[in-house]
């Protein structure tokens, strides 16, 4: 399946918030692992 | 990798706030190390480190230790170019058992062990040799996995030393390893990676003295490079610019649409992804959801997403 990648960045993005991760680190995270894929 | 990251997260091996720290400062020699923090937040806080200190060196080499997965090497390397510089980046994996056998043996000894070297361009976008030391990335092998495919042909040994094309040797038993990309000369690059990243920068290589759990650290040789502080820039620029238009303008082989310059390649596929979407096979995002609902996420969070 093909999955946006504002959809998918957002949804890592919120994994780490939800375990603690400031925003901008989880958004930076997300979004490195994203485009890395 | 979520999934990962987040048992990691979970079992205190992944710190989600650590920040990068200076160890060791001796102008252009420094030592950051990144306890074991998000790899892409500490590794990029490393390369601002770096750049700023360049400014004054020339030349800065670094040991960026510690790092949790610092993901695509090339990033930090792009960081660097987009400043206008030249950036070296040698990486061992450790924290875990080891996936690579060194050529001319069947055990696994070390894990991919990226190498990745950028030069920046005049209003272009930087030449970027990023590449996993191993026939092929160990995130190919998994995606070929997931999605019951088989891997190129040279890539793979089983337990008994035979190529195999199937995937499955890196993830059920009888094990197998992934080999070194081209032979000899691949290995002696990973091994390098190793023992610079390792032993020169991190203290820390796949040697089994060394602690293995289920962690993923990476450790980070870097050098930063400002080509002002050599030949000149209006030469550097030329020189690279001329060789770049020389190396486009070969005719291409038979079947090839174009001849391209290393990191663009990689450029053409995140636009296309970016403008189309990112191929996710059902296993990986069944992973991934997986993972969200381990981190507390309720269905009615993920609703968004399903």
């Amino acid at each position: 399946m093909l999955i946006s990648a504002d959809q998918l960045t957002n949804l890592v993005e919120s994994i780490f918030t939800s375990q603690g991760a400031a925003p901008a680190f989880a958004h930076e995270v997300a979004a490195h692992l994203v485009a890395a894929n | 990798m979520t999934p990962a990251y987040v048992n990691n997260i979970r079992a205190g091996l992944l710190k989600v706030d650590a920040e990068a720290s200076v160890i060791k400062d001796n102008g252009a020699v420094m030592v950051i190390d990144g306890q074991f923090g998000f790899g892409q937040v500490v590794g990029r806080q490393a390369m601002d480190l770096l750049i700023e200190r360049v400014k004054s060196t020339g030349v800065v080499c670094a040991g960026v230790r510690n790092c949790h997965h610092l993901g695509r090497i090339g990033t930090y390397a792009e960081q660097c170019a987009e400043a206008g510089l030249v950036s070296i980046h040698m990486v061992n994996v450790v924290g875990h058992e080891p996936q690579v056998s060194p050529w001319g043996g069947r055990d696994r000894r070390m894990t991919t062990n990226p190498f990745t070297c950028a030069v920046p361009r005049h209003q272009e976008d930087p030449v970027v040799l990023d590449m996993a030391t191993s026939a092929v990335a160990l995130g190919k092998v998994r995606v070929a996995y997931n999605a019951g495919k088989e891997v190129p042909a040279g890539a793979l040994v089983d337990h008994e030393g035979t190529p195999t094309t199937n995937p499955a040797v890196m993830y059920e038993k009888p094990f197998g390893a992934l080999g070194p990309f081209g032979q000899h000369k691949g290995y002696g690059l990973a091994v390098m990676c190793e023992l610079l990243g390792g032993a020169l920068a991190g203290e820390w290589t796949a040697q089994p003295e060394n602690h293995r759990s289920h962690h993923i650290v990476n450790h980070m040789f870097t050098c930063v490079v400002d080509p002002a502080a050599f030949g000149g820039l209006d030469k550097f620029h030329h020189e690279v610019t001329a060789m770049v238009d020389y190396l486009h303008s070969a005719t291409p082989a038979k079947g090839v649409d174009k001849v391209r310059v290393p990191g663009e390649p990689e450029r053409e596929s995140m636009a296309q992804r970016l403008a189309d979407g990112i191929p996710v096979d059902e296993t990986t995002w069944s992973a991934v959801l997986g993972a969200a609902q381990v981190a507390g996420m309720s269905e009615a969070d993920l609703a968004d997403y399903l």
